[in-house]
């Protein structure tokens, strides 16, 4: 009988012990993944943060000022004239000649119904 | 061990500890027959206690700092391995976006430069090396401030990642630095009437940021205008251009979605950088938009013709004698190069004639008048209008409001309001009849649409501003295509005591495109132009205000996607002028 009380203590020491034991490696394996995670969140923080000061540099790149005086020096654009916007419609067919002498656009009856449309 | 004081056949035998209480009785204990073995037991059994607490104690730190210690630190979060379960953003104020999502105010992170002035060994030395690193504060302020008897100052504020190095590389301990934000405006003056700023502790002092200081400061998330950021520029381009060109005081323009009231631009020129914080200029702090109260001349005839077709008093076919001019009391109300003849409602808008306007006025009346002008806003300050600076109209008091005032309010005399006001006001009467308070904040839901005129009259002001444009005072301002309809004004210029300053004008045009179906309203003023050789020396608005204006308007609609009405032939005619000039250039 004391025999197997003291089998049953054995097995209570050591299935303390194991528990114990698997109890400390699960730990300090989440306080590993743990200090992973803050490290992981603070790299976040930090790339963040910079998106936020590039937001800020881009910006102040994409200034108008900045991108007119750009456009005067490196392209030849000018501001958009409304003589330069031309309704889809209103553009040649394939093989139209569009000219003074065509009259193509007040003979199309469908052209004037688009352009009215459009409006 | 040799046993101490055991019996004699047990004597010079060799025991492990504690192996000897068993031996005299074969049991657990001892006999008490001899004092000095039970002496030896007691103590043996005190050291064995001992350890075991030892132990004891030792297998409880080792459980604290693996586990208890952990979840402490974790849930305290003192340590530098603090598990985050979130992110931080870097910022504490949020940004300011236009409405297409450009940045226009933002918070930086930045170090603040502080020390201990009772721990500074050697202030001289200190001050010396700083003002080298910090070349906008000299070597006698830093001095000052590490002498000061207190025990925090501040040396210098947003320090720059480079400077902090060389504050570092000083190797003085008692030079700290603190975590702070610095406000910045990467669109520097363009905005800075809207935006207004914050002070070195990022509360706002003026503009939005001071009318938003708790939205801005209670959630990170963007606060979106209704401002076009292009537009705005293009806006201020031009305002600029024409304050040089007619070396006026200043220069101010409003552009609003007629339909809406969502402001898409809004400048006045002077105005200042705002990363500079210089504010010991008041002037160019002034935002004329919203809080220029000004007496706004014949563009207020829009109102008193929409007041009078909308009353029914008034019939679009009505004649009002304009051939000589208009007494009241001791008064003369003249006209300034209108024909002395009969005018009907449409030529009263064209000529800008006072004389039929105050007619019309007096012929509905009083009560109407009032009525009316309370209900397009002209009476109180601009309604949850978010910007802080907005100004109270000026107006007589309903019990003086005599028949002399009736006749002035008619033609923008004797009744003053903002800029804001009047294109308000202005884009009521013709986006259909429909009242809805102006916003420059995307998120601004508490605006109610009132009707302030019938739709009919609404079309009927349409024609007959659009009259104006193509045959009165705002000729100028017929670009081909774009269908602007509006109406100038030229009125005397009060001083600071209310009195009328020779020769000085504030002319405005406000208009509105394209008229066959309005979408923005845009309202010029120019303050205190200079006539010029090729204005022919005139200072009307005509001459400054409405060609402004129409520059505007060339720029912005095609920013805006308003497309230029042009019949198909002649659609054409321009693809074959472009082709030309293209290759004449090539």
């Amino acid at each position: 009988m004391s025999n197997v009380k003291a089998a049953i203590s054995v097995l209570w020491c050591l299935f303390a012990v194991v528990s114990g034991s698997y109890y400390f490696v699960l730990t300090n394996d989440v306080q590993n993944l743990e200090k992973e995670l803050a490290q992981i969140n603070r790299d976040i923080e930090k790339d963040i943060r910079d998106i936020h000061i590039l937001e800020a540099d881009w910006s102040e790149l994409n200034n108008p000022e900045r991108l007119k005086t750009l456009a005067a020096q490196y392209i030849s654009l000018d501001f958009i004239k409304p003589e330069q916007i031309i309704n889809y419609s209103a553009l040649p067919l394939d093989g139209e000649v569009i000219g003074p002498s065509s009259m193509f656009a007040k003979n199309s009856k469908d052209l004037r119904r688009l352009v009215s449309s459009e409006r | 061990m040799v046993g101490f004081g055991l019996s004699k056949k047990n004597r010079g035998v060799t025991y492990v500890p504690g192996q000897e209480i068993y031996i005299s009785s074969g049991r657990f204990g001892w006999e008490p027959e001899d004092a000095a073995v039970s002496v030896c037991h007691k103590r043996i059994l005190l050291v064995v206690a001992t350890f075991l607490l030892i132990y004891a104690v030792i297998i409880w730190k080792i459980f604290n700092v693996c586990l208890v210690d952990g979840i402490q630190l974790h849930r305290e979060g003192q340590s530098y391995y603090r598990p985050k379960k979130g992110i931080t953003f870097p910022v504490h104020r949020a940004n300011i976006v236009d409405r297409n999502g450009v940045i226009v105010a933002t918070n930086l992170p930045t170090v603040n430069l502080f020390a201990n002035p009772h721990k500074v060994t050697n202030p001289k030395e200190v001050a010396e090396k700083l003002a080298m690193i910090f070349t906008d504060t000299s070597f006698e302020d830093f001095l000052i401030r590490l002498t000061r008897n207190a025990k925090f100052v501040y040396l210098h504020r947003n320090v720059t990642p480079q400077q902090q190095a060389m504050v570092n590389a000083l190797g003085y301990p008692e030079l700290e630095f603190l975590p702070s934000e610095v406000r910045v405006y990467p669109q520097k003056e363009l905005l800075s009437h809207v935006l207004g700023n914050t002070d070195v502790d990022n509360e706002g002092i003026a503009g939005l940021e001071k009318s938003l200081n708790d939205r801005l400061n209670s959630s990170t998330k963007d606060l979106r205008l209704t401002i076009d950021l292009g537009v705005q520029y293009a806006v201020r381009d031009e305002l600029i251009q024409a304050k040089e060109k007619f070396m006026a005081e200043r220069a101010t323009a409003i552009v609003m979605n007629i339909n809406t009231s969502e402001i898409i631009a809004l400048s006045s020129v002077p105005d200042y950088d705002l990363n500079k914080r210089d504010f010991k200029d008041k002037d160019i702090k002034f935002n004329f938009a919203t809080l220029g109260v000004y007496e706004a001349g014949s563009v207020f005839k829009v109102f008193n013709t929409a007041m009078g077709l909308d009353s029914g008093k008034i019939k679009i076919t009505d004649s009002f004698d304009a051939t000589k001019p208009l007494k009241m009391g001791r008064h003369k109300i003249t006209d300034f190069r209108v024909p002395a003849k009969w005018l009907t409602v449409g030529e009263t808008l064209i000529h800008s004639s006072n004389i039929a306007s105050a007619q019309l006025a007096l012929k509905v009346g009083k009560k109407i008048q009032i009525q009316f002008f309370k209900n397009i806003g002209l009476f109180d300050k601009i309604e949850n209008l978010e910007i802080y600076e907005r100004g109270r109209p000026l107006h007589q008091s309903e019990k003086r409001w005599q028949d002399d005032t009736v006749a002035t309010c008619a033609f923008g005399y004797g009744i003053s309001a903002t800029p804001m006001h009047i294109i308000t006001a202005f884009s009521s009467i013709l986006n259909g009849g429909l009242y809805t308070p102006p916003t420059l904040v995307q998120e601004a839901h508490n605006r109610k649409t009132r009707r302030v005129i019938s739709h009919q009259t609404s079309m009927d002001m349409r024609k007959l501003l659009r009259d104006v444009v193509i045959y009165g005072s705002a000729k100028k301002a017929n670009i081909d295509g774009y269908e602007i309809a509006g109406k100038t004004g030229t009125a005397n210029k009060l001083d600071e005591n209310g009195r009328y300053i020779k020769g000085k004008n504030i002319t405005s045009f406000v208009s509105a495109f394209p008229i066959t179906n309005p979408q923005y309203a845009l309202m010029v003023i120019i303050d205190s132009p200079k006539p010029l050789k090729e204005t022919y020396g005139f200072v009307t608005s005509g001459w400054n205000a409405v060609p402004t204006g129409a520059n505007i308007i060339k720029r912005i609609a095609p920013q805006l996607g308003v497309k230029p009405n042009f019949d198909v032939d002649t659609q054409r005619e321009n693809i074959l002028k472009n082709l030309n000039k293209k290759e004449e250039k090539s």
